[in-house]
């Protein structure tokens, strides 16, 4: 839906969470810079994000779960969100079978590649019984948590989240 | 660490010359001490990277442990050996250097073999070929005539009869750790290039040269100072700080990879779409 400032919602929140393209994030930069009530409105909406990014870690306070689970479970949550929403974020155009290949992609170079190509079957064998195929939505945040899991044994807590991170982003891109 | 190993050299090579028991050598143990020391502190933030008790976390810990008893023993000689003397059958207290050594030697294989468990969790290590076991047998070969030879060793003419058998354990011990090495070698082959790759190697070329050291050592131990003694005696010192070095050198590539890893993280989450481009250019361009 585009406002009447030809800026839609997705833009303002892909605007405020840096993951417009260049090009879009300039014109909407020069757009504020000489219209007043779009920066009013950009300063609500940060606000809100502050709000409601203070009521989240009270809320994972509350709830008790490791910085791990909350990854975990915010890539199911970011995966359901997908879902039930068919315009994609941004079309990227993956599949979640191609997603793996991505992260094996990302782990090569920096774990070798032995241990990424074998990182990987491992945490395929563990969430799923199919194969590499068969990944899909419902087993997506298994998978990454099980290949976050291995590596970080392995490699360390800072790669565990590397995949975690990465993990999430390509959940938001896969159709 | 190359200018380290050239003053250990010199060192060596005036040493031998003018005909000095070999244990004098000042300039290579304060080279050695820092290499342990530095080595020590970055395996323990190493450590701090894993989760408590996985293996790898126990792996980093004894890697620690056994650098810090190194770095004493290497201390405990210098100080000893400044006020006192370098001869352990005159000053018998000399030979407490053994407790160091053995403890060392004991955390370092331990480490080693922890780290094989943790990389055998990825499948990495656990089928070695028949070259790796030729070198393992190698490695044990190396044992029996540094045993024979052994009274050319440090302490082996020791008034107490506890620190002789410490000092017999050495070349056993090493050898577990050389063999270990081994095993190092071949996970680094396994997994391919990278960062940890070449900390692996690192690792297994600086035990490989620990080993190879103490036959040097007990083959050209006496004061001597014709040519081809002269030679292996260099060679020695120069195998001993290389291999700590070379050691330093490894945990210096393990720390790059944590930086990279860091770095990476920061990267995604500021840019996190040309991160993703940067995987898959063809998917995203446009």
């Amino acid at each position: 839906m585009k406002t009447d400032h030809g800026i839609s919602d997705q833009q303002w929140f892909e605007f405020l969470e840096d993951l417009l393209p260049e090009g879009e994030r300039s014109k909407v930069q020069a757009h504020l810079n000489r219209c007043s009530e779009c920066r009013e409105l950009l300063d609500a909406l940060l606000a809100w994000e502050r709000v409601v990014r203070q009521e989240a870690k009270v809320l994972i306070s509350a709830l008790d779960l490791s910085p791990e689970e909350v990854d975990r479970l915010a890539v199911q949550v970011l995966a359901r969100i997908r879902s039930g929403e068919p315009g994609p974020i941004r079309a990227a155009g993956l599949r979640f079978n191609e997603g793996v290949v991505l992260l094996r992609a990302l782990l090569d170079p920096l774990c070798g590649r032995g241990a990424a190509r074998n990182a990987v079957r491992l945490a395929v064998r563990q969430s799923c019984a199919e194969g590499e195929q068969a990944i899909g939505l419902s087993n997506w945040g298994d998978f990454v948590g099980h290949l976050g899991q291995a590596i970080g044994s392995v490699y360390g807590l800072p790669s565990k989240t590397l995949v975690e991170r990465v993990g999430g982003l390509v959940a938001l891109e896969v159709r | 660490m190359v200018i380290s190993v050239l003053l250990a050299g010199a060192e060596s090579y005036v040493i031998s010359r003018r005909g000095l028991p070999p244990q004098i050598a000042p300039g290579s143990q304060i080279s050695i001490l820092t290499a342990n020391l530095v080595g020590a502190f970055l395996c323990s933030l190493n450590a701090r990277e894993h989760e408590s008790r996985t293996p790898m976390w126990c792996a980093w810990n004894l890697l620690s442990a056994g650098l810090v008893a190194n770095a004493s023993r290497t201390l405990f000689e210098i100080v000893f050996q400044l006020t006192v003397g370098t001869d352990s059958r005159i000053h018998p207290m000399l030979g407490l250097r053994q407790v160091p050594i053995v403890a060392s030697m004991l955390f370092t294989a331990a480490g080693l073999w922890e780290m094989w468990r943790s990389f055998a969790s990825l499948g990495l290590g656990v089928q070695l070929r028949k070259v790796d076991w030729a070198l393992m047998g190698g490695i044990l070969l190396l044992v029996p005539p540094v045993v024979w030879s052994r009274f050319q060793m440090n302490d082996a003419r020791s008034p107490l009869v506890w620190i002789r058998w410490a000092q017999f354990a050495s070349p056993f011990l090493l050898a577990i750790s050389g063999s270990m090495a081994v095993v190092l070698y071949r996970i680094s082959r396994e997994m391919g290039a990278g960062l940890i790759a070449n900390m692996l190697r690192c690792l297994a070329t600086a035990f490989s040269m620990r080993l190879l050291a103490l036959v040097f050592t007990t083959a050209f131990g006496l004061p001597d100072n014709r040519a081809p003694v002269t030679f292996f005696r260099v060679s020695n010192q120069v195998l001993l700080v290389g291999a700590h070095w070379l050691l330093l050198l490894g945990l210096v590539y393990r720390r790059g990879f944590s930086q990279a890893t860091t770095d990476l993280i920061e990267q995604y989450a500021i840019h996190p779409r040309s991160q993703l481009a940067a995987l898959t250019p063809k998917k995203f361009d446009p």
